[in-house]
């Protein structure tokens, strides 16, 4: 009986689990009360309840705007198709506004819904930016220092916590009267597309509507740009300067 | 396979006394009353983000009180390599809370590097024994301490099992020189799911090697138990702690409580049952000593 491997096993389990294959009942000791495949169900059970209850917590207002069962329904597809990769659960759930937005496009119960993949992706970096590392002042002696002696070459980064988002429908506004517990209808939102800021002040993450150059200017840095490359896509030195003056007066700038 | 020679340092000696499982809703009224407890765990995995208030509550509450980490994320018994990202993080947050005691699961959690984030059961084999003392000291040589493995509760066994459950861990204790984190609990869940000897259990568990107790509440499915970490500790587990006690009075003790999360009172008051218990028992065998002297 011990001819099979740990490896061999585990496989088995894992496909019990993963894809409701039942091969590992042979593996498993059994007695009438509690049959074998009622026992591979509890840890079936188990990992679904945890990866949707974790979706539930990170999608809190796309759960409230599907209702708690389509939710719970949608949740239970996407961890079929998504298993965690992480041993850390904080990092569940990111594929999940990619999913909404195909799950939308597939299934007709879902048309007017087309605004939900942007919310997803913006309670999703509200749950990065809550796990993201502490941000420090920036500090102004070595960024002085810094565009001395680099000049155009100079390269800036984002504070930890500050996520950037494009997009389609007025995420913000919609994310915001669901913290009051107002319900709005959910569909037929209007397209007004906007650009939001995502950081966290202390250990609060706050959202924040910004322009287009500010968001250009942080997206450059991002994409670790030059300050000289920067300045060239700007029209004008004077948006470039007051991009610049905001984003540092918030914080969201490093070097 | 021979015992190895101890080589790893354990810092848990230093652990005394009694302590609860920190959750989240408890932290402010921590820091707030600052009740008389020995130490509080930390669920790791839960505080090992970059930063944060997670971050934050698990440094606050290290500033004043003794820590201990307890982690599911190390799968000691996957198949798969080992996640030194994940240790690192470990091992990075251990130092900054000065960890008494880092723990993890006799168990699997992940496979093709994908996490169930449950604690999945291994068979007893001597494969297994070779193979669970070759990972643990390989997470340890890189912690550069020792861990605790902790039994878990389990609602299946595999036929392929050749080796009792608690001579496995006795025997991968002493093979990787590790530790051994005691839930009786998790005993008691398998008598009923599992048909295990729970007094054969508590009875020859290595106590040279446990480091700490954990006692949790279980929830009551009929024809099984379920783990929940939602209730008060059970009648029967208080019965098996008393038991182990008897053998071993001073082993640090813990109360876990995961879900349905009660006030903090209630929390400490379970605390406060084990340690009266401990103290009954000193008493008990205080007046048996005089008796002895006495005759």
């Amino acid at each position: 009986m011990n001819s099979l491997l740990l490896v061999d096993i585990q496989n088995q389990f894992w496909q019990a689990l993963s894809q409701s294959k039942n091969t590992v009942i042979d593996l498993i000791s059994t007695d009438d009360e509690f049959n074998v495949l009622d026992r591979i169900n509890v840890y079936r059970t188990t990992a679904r309840l945890l990866h949707v209850s974790v979706l539930e917590s990170v999608y809190p207002v796309c759960e409230k705007i599907l209702g708690k069962d389509y939710f719970k329904f949608i949740a239970k597809k996407y961890f079929i198709k998504h298993p965690s990769l992480s041993p850390g659960l904080n990092d569940y759930g990111e594929q999940f506004p990619e999913f909404l937005s195909r799950l939308i496009d597939a299934r007709d119960e879902l048309n007017g819904y087309e605004h939900l993949p942007d919310l997803a992706a913006l309670e999703w970096c509200i749950q990065k930016s809550y796990y993201s590392g502490d941000n420090a002042p920036l500090d102004m002696q070595r960024f002085q220092q810094q565009c001395e002696q680099y000049g155009g070459d100079v390269k800036f980064s984002l504070a930890p916590s500050v996520l950037l988002l494009d997009c389609n429908y007025p995420v913000h506004e919609i994310w915001s009267l669901h913290q009051q517990q107002a319900i709005r209808n959910a569909i037929g939102i209007p397209q007004q597309g906007e650009k939001l800021c995502i950081y966290r002040d202390a250990y609060e993450v706050k959202l924040e509507n910004i322009d287009e150059h500010s968001y250009k200017l942080m997206l450059a840095i991002k994409k670790n740009s030059t300050l000289s490359t920067i300045a060239d896509s700007f029209d004008n030195g004077g948006q470039l300067n007051t991009a610049l003056s905001y984003v540092m007066s918030k914080q969201w700038l490093r070097i | 396979m021979s015992a190895r020679s101890p080589s790893f340092v354990a810092k848990s000696s230093s652990l005394k006394g009694f302590g609860v499982g920190l959750r989240a809703p408890h932290v402010n009224e921590i820091l707030t009353t600052q009740p008389q407890l020995d130490w509080f765990e930390l669920l790791a995995d839960n505080h090992i983000s970059e930063g944060g208030w997670a971050r934050r509550q698990a440094l606050e509450i290290a500033a004043r009180y003794p820590v201990t980490m307890h982690c599911v994320g190390m799968s000691i018994g996957s198949s798969d390599p080992i996640n030194y990202a994940y240790l690192k993080k470990i091992k990075t947050l251990a130092a900054e809370v000065k960890a008494k005691l880092i723990s993890d699961h006799l168990c699997w959690t992940s496979l093709h590097s994908h996490y169930s984030h449950d604690l999945l059961p291994l068979p007893y084999t001597e494969e297994a024994l070779n193979y669970l003392t070759q990972r643990i000291l390989s997470i340890q040589d890189y912690l550069g301490e020792k861990i605790a493995i902790e039994n878990i509760s389990a609602y299946l066994t595999y036929k392929h099992s050749s080796i009792k459950e608690v001579e496995f861990i006795n025997h991968l204790a002493e093979n990787a020189d590790c530790l051994i984190l005691f839930d009786v609990n998790n005993v008691y869940v398998n008598q009923k799911n599992n048909a295990q000897n729970s007094y054969e259990y508590v009875d020859y568990i290595d106590l040279n090697r446990v480091a700490e107790v954990h006692l949790a509440g279980f929830e009551d499915k009929g024809h099984y138990y379920l783990d929940a970490h939602n209730n008060l500790v059970s009648k029967g587990v208080w019965e098996l702690y008393e038991r182990l006690m008897q053998r071993k009075s001073d082993i640090p003790t813990l109360i876990e409580w995961d879900h349905d999360i009660p006030s903090f009172e209630i929390l400490y008051g379970e605390a406060m049952k084990a340690k009266r218990i401990k103290t009954d028992l000193h008493k008990v065998q205080g007046e048996s000593n005089e008796l002895i002297a006495t005759c």
